[in-house]
């Protein structure tokens, strides 16, 4: 029957594919926890579990780098030692154009909903694939290439149990011609990964490169893999609930929000849509609580490169910026509780976090969380206007996935102008 | 961590990973309810139909009270509350400002076990918009904020999903765009239409349907290959397919089985897509594939000769239900409920004669031919396996290629109907040299005075 049979042919392949993939995670899996000396299998380039594509050595300096001092500088020289070898269809398709349409391609969505800019990691040979890692290490604190490689090593871990997560499900895109002049942006991301870093050329100093927005999410909170447990945004978790949890009654119920959150607001699509101040405003907070409230913000911006993070900080923790920065909650204050939701809201920086029901592990809270920088997201001068385009894409493609168990036919769905 | 044994546990990590590819597609379908609404609109006339699918969980934190613990308990109790809930939070604007009229017709709960493995997980509430005189409900602002009022990180997906005088019946909705944070207004700009475009693609949809289903051709043809053959024997058991009966014999046969398969459909189509029956898709459609069983093993020996007609339309009354499927939900009023049945129907008429009228010549002409019986058991034998398929896999969930391969099969339908042609000629021809050459021999022990042939098995 036609409304029935597409369908079913429809899950035959699912099924051929989640099998697949799930052959393919184990094997990957199998293959990283092989160590040297291991008798009994087969023979295999001895890998250390360290040496794992999430692992923190991953992703070396290149030689030819190592003179070169400054962030920017040091992005712009691996980034192309990492491109210069790659073939002609990878350079084209590593390389964008700066446009909002394509900045604003970002998302806290699996990439199988929403596709994202630029080279999987999967398609890149394990040659290709450190220099990429060192890329994200150039423009990452040691703090942040952890704790992107735990993001991915989450991806990989969900992948065991659902289809279309992993590790190598990343990919890395320059928009705008990497210069040490002129701007352009780098995304290196996937599921719960998107960063937005932009050069904004030596102008720009004394932050030439931001990070903003910034989303980073994991599910599930801790796992262990390989051998190796991870709890990827723990530090953000506390630093936060510290905060609500040092305010006093009074406090705690001038910093609730009426409403209700299940997912970061200005999230992506979202851009340049912050909302009005509300909640507690600094001037309200004790100096001990507005430290706990520079410590919080750190939790996000010190996974940008030492040097940026600190000239970000010097501003967004000045006497003055936190005297005008807000903090609030909305359903609870306690980190168990889906829909428990806090948010730091100050004259530039803008962080939230939102408790939201497993998606894979429908019993656990899963993280999403947002860093945003109202003067200086894209590094200050995309514009907001032209992001719905991007942005109808995504809806699409959640509408396909809504409506498929009730329409057999969604892949044909056409699109309104 | 320990490796002491890296193929046993290569092992068990490929049986893990078979064991969850099997449990996997299940529970995942089953248990990722979208944590946002949809909204389908029904353009009907002066006034718009809005069908709200809100998640039950996103919902209680929208309308403040429990919903999901006894949906079917708690949405009874509090229905008119909901109802209130939700006329506050939907309204829509003329171009010119004026304000619309909305009514909560209905508030229930998603029945499509399947969505929420087997628990309802969405809301369904049923919302009409009415424009003010004289505005033709093409152009308005649509104004939602349900849930996200309170919930301000929801989101619902707006689509169009049915556009009578838009020729918009396809069975996909038009996606029209997202409502949410910064954007609880909509535009819907539908271009202008007639009442024609919509019957053309009612019609445009009957046809496809039936050109593309292909178990309800099945049936038909499976039923339809022994009509010019007559039955002998008594009993069930001895009977079996005989001499061919004659053109007429044949050609009336036919005309009656078609007929009665129309009668039947028509009828149940009728009657379900005006909502006087009711039927669960599910059986259904195991019994769809039953009624290809039965005419496929009619093909092969005679189960009820010279009753096809009656078992056509009784079974047509079971297609005619799934049928109705493909348009239920259009949600229009009386009057376009009528003409889509009507063009629905047609279409699926022309279809269906266009099949009838490519293919029976040739079997009229085979069936004169001893080659009618390999044509008739082979037949047979494709039809009852690709219902034996279809069974198992609708009404036991086991998922197998047969089904696919026979609509691949189908796809090709100009190649098949090509092939029989070749074949009937064939057929016909080597059966004339036979006929001309008279048999000279004395080990000629027929003595047969007819030159029709005994196709029993």
């Amino acid at each position: 029957m036609q409304h029935l049979a597409p369908r079913s042919a429809r899950a035959i392949r699912a099924f051929a594919l989640l099998l697949s993939t799930a052959v393919t995670a184990c094997g990957s899996s199998d293959l990283t926890g092989t160590t040297a000396g291991t008798t009994g299998g087969t023979p295999t380039t001895p890998i250390t579990v360290a040496g794992s594509t999430t692992g923190l050595t991953a992703g070396a300096m290149p030689a030819a780098c190592a003179s070169q001092s400054g962030t920017l500088a040091r992005t712009l020289c691996v980034f192309n030692v990492f491109t210069k070898p790659l073939s002609t269809t990878q350079q084209a398709n590593v390389q964008l154009a700066l446009t909002t349409t394509n900045a604003a391609r970002w998302s806290n969505l699996p990439v199988g909903m929403v596709p994202r800019n630029g080279l999987e990691f999967g398609s890149l040979s394990s040659a290709q694939l450190d220099p990429a890692l060192a890329v994200a290490r150039a423009v990452l604190s040691d703090t942040g290439f952890a704790t992107f490689q735990a993001i991915r090593a989450a991806d990989t871990y969900l992948g065991q149990s659902a289809n279309g997560y992993g590790e190598n499900l990343y990919y890395v895109a320059a928009l705008g011609t990497p210069s040490a002049t002129s701007r352009w942006l780098l995304q290196i991301g996937g599921h719960h990964y998107g960063p937005n870093f932009a050069f904004n050329g030596p102008s720009a100093a004394p932050v030439a490169v931001t990070a903003t927005p910034f989303f980073i999410g994991v599910e599930p909170q801790t796992f262990t893999l390989n051998g190796t447990a991870y709890t990827p945004l723990q530090s953000r978790k506390v630093a936060m609930y510290t905060v609500i949890n040092a305010l006093d009654a009074t406090q705690e119920a001038q910093a609730k929000l009426s409403a209700s959150f299940d997912d970061v607001l200005v999230g992506p699509g979202k851009d340049g849509q912050f909302p009005t101040q509300q909640g507690l405003v600094g001037t309200s907070l004790t100096a001990a609580q507005r430290a706990l409230v520079q410590t919080a913000i750190l939790q996000w911006v010190h996974d940008l490169a030492t040097p940026e993070a600190n000239a970000l900080m010097a501003d967004y923790a000045a006497d003055s910026s936190l005297a005008k920065t807000y903090v609030a909650w909305a359903t609870s204050t306690d980190s168990t509780v889906q829909g428990s939701y806090l948010r730091i809201d100050g004259p530039r920086v803008w962080i939230e976090f939102a408790c939201q029901g497993g998606i894979v592990f429908r019993n656990q809270i899963h993280f999403h969380t947002i860093w945003r920088d109202k003067l200086r997201d894209y590094g200050g001068s995309i514009s907001t206007a032209s992001v719905r385009a991007a942005e109808f894409g995504r809806q699409l493609a959640e509408a396909r996935v809504h409506f498929a168990p009730a329409f057999g036919r969604a892949d044909e769905w056409p699109i309104a102008g | 961590m320990p490796h002491a044994s890296p193929r046993s546990r290569v092992f068990a990590w490929r049986l893990l990973a078979v064991a969850l590819a099997l449990l996997l597609p299940a529970v995942r379908l089953s248990a990722h309810p979208m944590p946002q609404s949809a909204v389908l609109l029904d353009f009907r006339g002066h006034a718009v139909g809005a069908e709200l699918r809100l998640p039950l969980d996103r919902l209680e934190v929208g309308f403040g009270h429990r919903l999901a613990d006894d949906p079917r308990r708690e949405v009874a109790a509090l229905r008119p509350a909901l109802a209130a809930y939700i006329a506050a939070r939907v309204s829509a604007t003329s171009p010119d400002g004026r304000l619309w009229r909305v009514e909560v017709t209905a508030v229930g709960l998603d029945d499509d076990a399947s969505l929420g493995g087997g628990r309802p997980s969405e809301v369904v509430a049923h919302v009409r918009l009415t424009a003010p005189p004289g505005d033709l409900a093409r152009h308005f602002a649509l104004h939602y904020d349900v849930i996200q009022r309170e919930l301000l990180t929801h989101r619902a997906l707006v689509s169009v999903r049915s556009d009578w005088d838009a020729g918009e019946m396809s069975g996909s909705p038009l996606m029209l765009g997202e409502v949410g944070y910064g954007a609880t207004t909509l535009a819907v700009d539908r271009p202008g239409g007639s009442q024609w475009a919509g019957f053309a693609s009612v019609l445009a949809l009957g046809v496809r349907h039936i050109a593309e289903g292909t178990d309800h051709l099945l049936f038909l043809l499976a039923l339809l290959l022994p009509a010019p053959l007559l039955a002998t024997g008594g009993a069930f058991g001895a009977r079996r397919w005989g001499a061919y009966g004659g053109v007429r014999h044949g050609a009336a046969r036919l005309l009656r089985v078609v007929t009665a398969f129309t009668l039947g459909h028509s009828l149940t189509l009728a009657a379900a897509a005006t909502g006087w029956v009711r039927a669960p898709s599910g059986p259904v459609e195991v019994l769809i594939a039953v009624s290809i069983l039965v005419s496929a093993v009619h093909a092969w020996r005679p189960l009820f000769p010279g009753r096809e007609a009656l078992v056509a339309g009784g079974f047509g009354l079971v297609h005619g239900l799934a049928f109705a499927t493909m348009i239920a939900g259009y949600g229009v009023d009386p009057w376009h409920t009528v003409l889509t049945v009507l063009g629905f129907n047609l279409g699926i008429e022309l279809m269906q004669l266009a099949v009838v009228a490519a293919t029976v010549p040739w079997l009229l002409l085979l069936a004169r031919t001893p080659a009618y019986r390999a044509v008739r058991v082979t037949g047979a034998a494709v039809a009852g396996v690709a219902a034996l398929a279809w069974i198992g896999e609708r009404a036991l969930g086991l998922p197998n290629p047969v089904g696919p391969w026979v609509e691949g099969a189908a796809a090709h339908g100009p190649v098949l109907v090509a092939l029989l042609a070749v074949l009937a000629l064939g057929a016909t021809a080597w059966d004339r040299e036979r006929r001309a050459v008279p048999p000279v021999t004395e080990h000629d022990s027929t003595g047969s005075p007819s030159f029709t042939f005994d196709h029993s098995l």
